[in-house]
């Protein structure tokens, strides 16, 4: 969790609301509590592989929960959150290798291998891949932030232009891990 | 003359033909109408933005994908392509060609203002001299009724109005001349730093094939793209970069955005936009959603009286199931010019019941075979244009007598193209399993290596391969739709085998990997003597009312004059009697400024 210097009447407030939704149904505990947005990306952290700074940088962390939360349903939504909580990673950004072997099990179980590529898919491509074989753009602005340019050191296709001329120099050699 | 015209000069289609005439003749004081069949668009940049959108939204990211699908005047997709089963080629029904095969017809054109320049890749090449006498030289193909050395004014006149970048004396090759002092109006466009590495790993290396040796000259190539002007160009004039239409500050210079297929976002890249704006400045009239449905004509002296158009009415918010609503009208001129490209234009002619045998035979693209693998050491895919250097040296020979001669275009955007990269490598991956930090590793290995090759095979005229029209084929408003007929040669699946070892030969010499492996099932795929190939188009369609001496081998001569209708002009890659391996926009171009000149003369003649 993230530390935080709010005044304690902010912190009150934000535990009023904590309590509002838990008085819901366990659905909506997912749907509306604040912390699940919390949850949608530490799990997408570890699924994507990029941080939550580079997340958050998008400004779709919302949207794409949003859409998850659509398309999968709620329970199916929150029964992947729960279920990858329950690996208890303690820093998603430096999974450890257990964590890793257990996040493993997950992504290719028959349970979530499904969902967690669509979710991958979404972050990388800002497209929704439904299981029926449709598809569609969330916006112009998920195509744009779509994460698989930033994996391979590029920029997305007819947008994010690194300049005149830049084609012409050795490429980035920056992996993943610096 | 006596009888009262409603223009000196009407066109049909405001692609790059139809407006560079059209912007000539307006400099020259003529009283112009360009008849458009796409949509009514307005010239402002927010406007090109909405294609701009279109693309990113689309799942299906081909040419056409910026530019909405219009049931008043549709245009191909490559998806209309299907895959092959049980041996068939298999097309989709609703596609807006009507194809008979044997082979795939995969190219595609644009109908909207601009034409396809909206999403053309930007490649500038002369003809070579070689090119326009292939049937003296090498007994295939056939000769033009003018020469390279006719053609090189104009090439320099489009050389201009695209704005090409390029520098001359890497240029000058296979017999490529260029006037004492000519430079082109921007210098060339920088180099990939994958075009530097080839040049790089092969400068030892040759080609060897069936007795012949080939150098590997990595060579940049002229772009319509706007780079730094050169300070020498028009003996000391220099030349000013266009930028957007609507937005003149940007695109100035590329930018990088590696979209130049099918949308430049900025407009660096030359689109026909840019000329259709300056002739409307001028007081050419462009008429939107007016689809020419008919030429009228004499049947006795030939000459062309009216051209009947359906003007059609804004569909936006037509209730399904209801007919778009249009108005058939006739318009008249001095002078009219069929610029709607070459399937169009012959399919305009042969609706008209033109008589002339040669109206839509002879079509023709550069069949483009693909290959692919990673090169020995990250090159860094997808930045920059699509393609900034080529591979010259079987682009000609005496070796044409018996194979296709290709030109080898270097590719910038890893394996877009042949295996829709980089999303079908993360598909690959998530299906393997792969996530996290192990997934953007796997990534990054293999696409920052990744590269292709295109190349372009020469296809020659014949009347095998046509565009014909039938009247159980017909779009929403009762106008044909094109018929296909189209097959490749021995001749062409010979440059094909020879372009196929000369990619193994180069990943060998460079160390790479090649990765190439051709699926049976898409479109495209054959067998040769035991070889798989696979080749798509490249969007190239050309020599469907070819240029020639007479009415018995041709359609137009080399004014650009119909034999048979002396106050009719065609221009575009429908005159082509050959493409050589170019790609064809520069000398359409060329052959455009060309054929204005011709119709000013006669409108003078007539004052």
């Amino acid at each position: 969790m993230i530390e935080t210097n709010l005044p304690r009447k902010l912190m009150n407030n934000q535990q009023d609301e904590d309590v509002w939704t838990n008085s819901q149904t366990s659905v909506n505990f997912y749907a509306m509590k604040k912390e699940t947005l919390h949850a949608f990306t530490q799990i997408s952290v570890v699924l994507t592989g990029f941080s939550n700074a580079d997340l958050t940088g998008t400004g779709l962390i919302a949207t794409y929960y949003e859409t998850v939360l659509k398309e999968l349903g709620a329970e199916e939504t929150s029964s992947l959150l729960a279920t990858f909580e329950r690996i208890k990673i303690s820093n998603p950004e430096q999974i450890t290798a257990q964590e890793e072997r257990q996040a493993q099990e997950m992504v290719s179980g028959p349970t979530f291998k499904t969902a967690i590529s669509q979710v991958i898919q979404l972050w990388y491509t800002g497209q929704w891949n439904a299981t029926d074989g449709s598809s569609y753009i969330i916006s112009s602005h998920s195509y744009l932030e779509g994460l698989v340019w930033k994996a391979i050191a590029a920029h997305p296709m007819g947008g994010k232009q690194p300049g005149y001329g830049t084609w012409s120099y050795p490429p980035l050699t920056f992996s993943s891990n610096s | 003359m006596s009888k009262k015209h409603d223009y000196d000069v009407v066109i049909v289609g405001a692609g790059i033909t139809g407006a560079i005439v059209a912007n000539e003749l307006a400099e020259k004081g003529h009283k112009v109408l360009i008849l458009e069949a796409g949509r009514q668009k307005n010239f402002s940049f927010e406007s090109y933005r909405e294609y701009l959108h279109h693309y990113y939204t689309n799942t299906i990211k081909i040419p056409n994908s910026p530019y909405p699908q219009n049931p008043a005047a549709p245009q191909p997709l490559v998806t209309d392509v299907g895959n092959i089963e049980d041996g068939i080629q298999q097309f989709d029904p609703d596609g807006y060609f009507k194809q008979y095969g044997p082979a795939p017809f995969q190219s595609s054109y644009t109908r909207a203002n601009g034409g396809t320049t909206l999403h053309w890749l930007g490649t500038c090449l002369r003809m070579l001299p070689s090119d326009f006498r292939e049937k003296d030289l090498f007994g295939t193909g056939k000769n033009w009724p003018i020469n390279y050395y006719d053609l090189m004014p104009y090439y320099q006149m489009a050389e201009r109005e695209i704005g090409v970048s390029a520098d001359v004396e890497e240029q000058a090759f296979l017999g490529i001349t260029f006037e004492e002092g000519y430079v082109y109006p921007m210098t060339k466009i920088p180099q990939s730093y994958l075009d530097q590495k080839l040049t790089e790993w092969t400068k030892d290396g040759v080609f060897e094939y069936e007795g012949e040796s080939f150098d590997y000259d990595v060579v940049s190539t002229p772009q319509g793209r706007n780079s730094n002007p050169n300070p020498q160009y028009n003996n000391g004039e220099g030349y000013q970069p266009v930028g957007a239409v609507g937005n003149p500050d940007l695109g100035t210079r590329c930018e990088g955005n590696s979209a130049c297929v099918p949308i430049c976002p900025v407009q660096a890249k030359y689109n026909a936009l840019k000329t259709l704006y300056k002739a409307i400045k001028k007081g050419v009239v462009l008429q939107e959603q007016s689809v020419a449905s008919e030429i009228l004509y004499d049947d006795k002296t030939g000459k062309i009286t009216g051209i009947k158009y359906k003007a059609y009415k804004d569909f936006e918010g037509l209730k399904a199931g209801r007919k778009i609503g249009y108005e058939e009208k006739v318009v008249t001129a001095k002078r009219y010019v069929l610029a709607t490209h070459a399937v169009e234009n012959a399919k305009l002619m042969l609706a008209s019941g033109f008589k002339n045998k040669n109206i839509g035979q002879n079509l023709m693209d550069h069949p483009v075979l693909l290959t692919w693998g990673l090169a020995p050491e990250r090159i860094g895919a997808f930045r920059g244009p699509g393609s900034t250097s080529g591979i010259p040296s079987l682009r000609d020979g005496t070796f044409r007598q018996d194979r296709s001669a290709f030109r080898i275009e270097i590719g910038n955007w890893g394996w877009n193209w042949p295996k829709g990269s980089p999303v079908t490598e993360l598909n690959d991956a998530l299906a393997a399993g792969k996530f996290g930090k192990g997934l953007r590793n796997a990534l990054l290995d293999q696409v920052q290596k990744e590269f292709r090759m295109g190349f372009l095979i020469e296809q020659q005229a014949t009347d095998r391969n046509c565009v014909t029209i039938d009247e159980r084929y017909t779009d929403e408003l009762g106008n044909y739709r094109p018929i296909i007929n189209y097959n490749i040669t021995d001749h062409e699946k010979e440059g094909m085998l020879a372009a196929k070892e000369f990619s193994k030969q180069l990943f060998e010499t460079i160390g790479g990997e090649s990765k190439t492996a051709y699926d049976p099932s898409r479109g495209g795929y054959i067998e040769y003597k035991g070889e798989s190939l696979w080749w798509q188009g490249a969007g190239h369609l050309a020599g469907t009312h070819i240029m020639g001496t007479d009415a018995e081998n041709s359609v137009v001569d080399k004014d650009q004059r119909c034999h048979e209708h002396e106050n009719l002009f065609l221009v575009g890659c429908g005159n082509m009697p050959s493409m050589g391996t170019s790609n064809p926009t520069l000398t359409i171009a060329a052959l455009s400024f060309w054929a204005a000149e011709n119709i000013d003369n006669d409108l003078k003649d007539l004052k």
